[in-house]
């Protein structure tokens, strides 16, 4: 019997050493987190498009955290679907570990979404959500809130008597759609509210006359909410033409242009979004394995409001003015 | 009752010495190896790591050096335009020059502005503001930003501030050129007048800040390395992920990073995996930091990937070897194992052979002593079984069946009262004969002339007894009379020819008895003409019963028969062919042995 508690132990020894090298072999090639590849399917590969740009440099920033290897793609134009249909096909031809798309408005981009989805591969959605189909993991720009945001910074400007009229793009635009609700919300609960909605088609033109009319009323809006780049830059120049600056200008997303605007007090406040942590954020959940147990498949990034005042700050100048040079 | 649990019962009881050594060994190696690989990784992870805290150190000091150059150059132009004269002269609070002269000055200190700027590609540009409200900058026309006065600037602020000592600002947009936008590190300083007290105005020289950032990106630390700048107050200058900082999605250990002092190292391990920051102050009141991760230092990877090579191949080695020497170890048991198992089977001719005198030769040998002895044991036991049984034959063959004397005695009678006296002297002489060569006890064999003297005498007797029954012939060779036999071989089965063969046959019957060398041995043979017997006669024969008390029939078949092989061998013996009403031959077969 004492033989046997002899074999026994050094049977149990010998286990215990083959347990010590399977995991060792384990740590090692586990830790190093394997050859995770990331596609990154942008809206816009332009690099005048300072948005996108910033979104790419997020991207690159969390697979270089990560370790992990990215390629990051997108059509010329932003609202170049075949292209972005091809760059998604593309991509489940790649294999990638996963893939990050920001989708067109399209239903061919969500089948091509949904097509790589079927084939096992992780999908995060950034920007804005699929037009068709179940939403994947998603980061996505709270328009909404960041139309909230602009209401009640109208509200602040007026002491809480806004009399907003909006200018949009386009009816059927789900952007600005998101934005007009989020504004109506935020000034809904305060005396005057939203008195006029316009679109202007994406025209500055069309903007700049929308503008001279509202200023030519006898009883102008306090506040003008322009809820993309072209409505505020035609509006602006309404404003400036007329040199007549009662009425408040509230803009979105930042340009020179606008930037300019602000600085010159033409414009009152910009809406700016964080595209870098966007990107930063999707490819970061798209290299998680899964989500943890009861975590929300779709998150937000913010957006903050920006005025002259405080358009310097450390924090915010980053946002504005981006730095080629420099990874964010 | 319940059954007692036995604790540590094996899984396998180990049965083999083999297998145990192999466990053993193993075990012993395995666990070897295993310290081994832990203690050198331990100690070669010591040493990459000082290796790699010691290279991101000299990054860190280079950078740190190219970072000083540059701020050194932008001081080095601050000073060249304190001590310009068209630069003092030119923004003096009680100036000579007056508005109609500044042209040309305002031509010639642009010019000096623009020359610097053309041999520097690093510098955004060179500006002066004088307190007299008069300013100059590298360019031809200067447009100011209307919404940022000079005066509200943080740089201006802090040159005022800092009298007459340098100051360097975080990266920021340098935004009071009209419509230009551009992200710069600014050193900006006050100007003293020619006094040396007062001072006229502020000077600021804008460096590029993608020649820092450019910097930066160019250091390698690895795959997930990078540099990161804080000031003194420990607000962030630069940092690859600045953005994500201000949005709290990324923390960094700034804390940390104020308390190291210049030069010196620390590590971090949390959920962002293990790194090291690398801390170095520059003269300017900014700290750049160097961060490495762990398992990206390219030492780090190679040191894991051959230790656990090393280790692999350790291990297969090791029960390669394990298992050999188990085999080679316990060979010379198995042998002796095979050895005793032959022993088992009957086998005493075997010998273990002993190579050395260890423990197991030792064994060996005794092992040997001890078949050795039964061996001798096992040949005495039967050579006194053999001598008893040949002693108890003797015995045998020494008694006269005492009917044969007393029918013998009784026919000498008859004969005596006929008065046939030769026939008498005859029967009684071939008596004595058979008398004599039956006595010569001292021997048990006795040459085939005698014993042929002995049967000739024997059916002498017969013949005068069964005068009209019996018939018969003696044919011996004359070579091989020389040789030697058992004694009394013959007669017993003469006896039985006559008795069961011819005496109840109702004629006259014929008894030969032969003898003759064939193929090397010499073959008697006694064939009689008479009754025969059937196959289950000659069984019984074989195989008599039990005798009953008192009725010794004399020697039997299967007596004689063993006599023969105990004295010569199996290869020789007796064999009866017979056949009903036919007759029966028994033939004797011994070897020829000389005198």
């Amino acid at each position: 019997m004492r033989n046997h508690k002899y074999a026994w132990a050094l049977t149990l020894l010998l286990a215990a050493a083959a347990l010590c090298a399977g995991l060792y072999i384990k740590i090692y090639y586990f830790a190093e987190g394997g050859d995770r590849s990331v596609s990154v399917v942008l809206k816009s590969s332009s690099v005048r498009s300072n948005f996108w740009q910033a979104v790419s440099a997020g991207a690159a920033a969390a697979a270089k955290e990560s370790g992990a290897t990215i390629d990051i793609q997108g059509p010329l134009e932003e609202t170049d679907a075949d292209t972005q249909v091809r760059l998604l096909q593309d991509a489940l031809a790649a294999r990638r570990s996963s893939v990050v798309v920001a989708p067109v408005d399209d239903p061919r981009v969500s089948e091509a979404v949904q097509a790589i989805r079927k084939a096992g591969i992780r999908v995060v959605v950034i920007d804005m959500p699929l037009q068709s189909g179940t939403a994947p993991v998603s980061v996505l720009n709270d328009h909404r809130e960041a139309g909230r945001q602009a209401g009640q910074t109208a509200a602040d400007l007026t002491d809480g008597r806004p009399n907003v009229a909006i200018v949009s793009d386009f009816e059927r635009s789900r952007v600005s759609g998101e934005r007009e609700a989020g504004v109506r919300e935020a000034v809904n609960g305060y005396p005057g509210g939203v008195t006029e909605i316009y679109y202007c088609e994406d025209s500055e033109d069309k903007a700049y006359e929308i503008m001279k009319a509202v200023l030519a009323m006898p009883e102008p809006p306090s506040v003008v909410v322009a809820l993309n780049e072209t409505a505020a830059l035609g509006a602006a120049r309404a404003i400036i033409e007329a040199g007549d600056q009662r009425i408040k200008l509230i803009g979105f997303d930042s340009s020179v242009y606008e930037i300019r605007l602000l600085e010159d007090g033409v414009m009152s406040a910009l809406i700016v979004q964080k595209p870098f942590n966007m990107g930063y954020l999707g490819v970061k959940a798209a290299l998680k394995r899964a989500e943890p147990r009861g975590a929300s498949r779709v998150s937000y990034t913010d957006s903050v409001v920006v005025t002259k005042s405080n358009m310097y700050a450390p924090e915010n100048q980053k946002l504005l003015f981006p730095f080629d040079g420099d990874g964010s | 009752m319940l059954r007692k649990f036995r604790p540590f019962l094996p899984i396998f009881p180990l049965k083999s010495i083999q297998a145990s050594i192999a466990v053993a060994f193993s075990s012993l190696i395995l666990l070897t190896i295993a310290a081994t690989t832990f203690f050198s990784y331990r100690l070669s992870a010591g040493a990459v790591r000082h290796n790699s805290e010691n290279y991101i150190e000299e990054v860190i000091k280079q950078v740190n050096t190219n970072i000083q150059s540059y701020v050194d150059n932008m001081e080095n132009i601050s000073l060249l335009a304190l001590t310009n004269k068209d630069v003092k002269y030119y923004i003096s609070s009680n100036s000579f020059i007056t508005d109609e002269e500044r042209r040309p000055y305002e031509k010639r200190i642009s010019d000096l502005f623009q020359s610097i700027l053309y041999t520097r590609k690093d510098i955004a540009s060179i500006m002066v503001f004088g307190y007299n409200g008069r300013y100059v900058s590298d360019r031809r026309i200067t447009t100011l930003n209307p919404n940022a006065p000079p005066k509200e600037q943080s740089w201006y602020i802090g040159a005022r501030q800092a009298g007459g000592k340098s100051v360097i600002s975080a990266p920021h947009v340098q935004n009071i050129i009209k419509d230009e936008y551009r992200w710069v590190v600014s050193l900006s300083r006050e100007l003293k007048n020619t006094d040396g007290i007062t001072a006229d105005g502020i000077f600021l020289v804008d460096l590029n800040l993608s020649v820092v950032s450019d910097l930066l990106r160019r250091i390698d630390i690895g795959k997930k390395g990078y540099v990161f700048i804080v000031d003194r107050e420990g607000d962030i200058v630069y940092h690859p992920q600045q953005q994500l900082i201000y949005s709290s999605l990324r923390t960094e250990r700034i804390a940390d990073v104020l308390r190291a002092p210049s030069g010196t190292s620390f590590a971090v391990d949390d959920e962002d995996g293990k790194r090291f920051y690398s801390v170095q102050d520059t003269n300017f009141g900014w700290k750049i930091v160097g961060v490495a991760y762990a398992g990206d230092l390219i030492g780090y990877k190679e040191t894991l990937r051959n230790s656990l090579l090393i280790s692999l191949i350790g291990i297969a080695v090791a029960l390669l070897l394990s298992v050999a020497l188990s085999h080679r170890l316990s060979r010379p048991i198995r042998n002796l194992q095979r050895n005793m198992r032959l022993v088992e089977k009957g086998n005493f001719e075997v010998k273990a052979p002993v190579r050395q005198m260890d423990e197991i030769g030792q064994l060996s040998r005794t092992f040997n002593m001890m078949v050795g002895q039964i061996k001798n044991l096992m040949s005495e036991a039967i050579s006194t079984q053999e001598n008893k049984r040949k002693s108890e034959l003797a015995l045998l063959q020494s008694q006269i069946n005492p009917h044969f004397l007393y029918n013998t005695l009784d026919s000498i009678v008859w004969m005596a009262e006929q008065k046939q006296h030769e026939q008498v002297v005859l029967m009684t002489s071939a008596l004595a004969r058979l008398f004599r060569a039956s006595i010569a006890k001292d021997q048990e064999l006795v040459t085939i002339s005698v014993e042929q003297e002995h049967i000739r005498s024997y059916m002498l007797i017969q013949k005068m007894r069964y005068a009209n029954q019996l018939e018969y012939r003696i044919e011996f060779e004359e070579g091989i009379l020389k040789y030697k036999t058992l004694k009394i071989l013959l007669q017993p089965f003469v006896e039985n020819a006559i008795y069961h063969g011819i005496r109840s046959l109702p004629e006259k019957g014929t008894i030969v008895i032969s003898g003759r060398e064939q193929d090397g041995a010499i073959v008697f043979e006694v064939e009689d003409d008479g009754v025969g017997m059937t196959a289950e006669t000659i069984e019984k024969i074989w195989n008599p019963a039990p005798v009953e008390a008192g009725f010794a029939k004399g020697i039997g078949v299967g007596n004689a028969h063993e006599r023969i092989r105990l004295f010569f061998g199996p290869a020789y013996g007796i064999f009866i062919k017979s056949e009903p009403y036919e007759g029966t031959r028994v033939t004797i077969k011994i070897p020829k042995v000389e005198n």
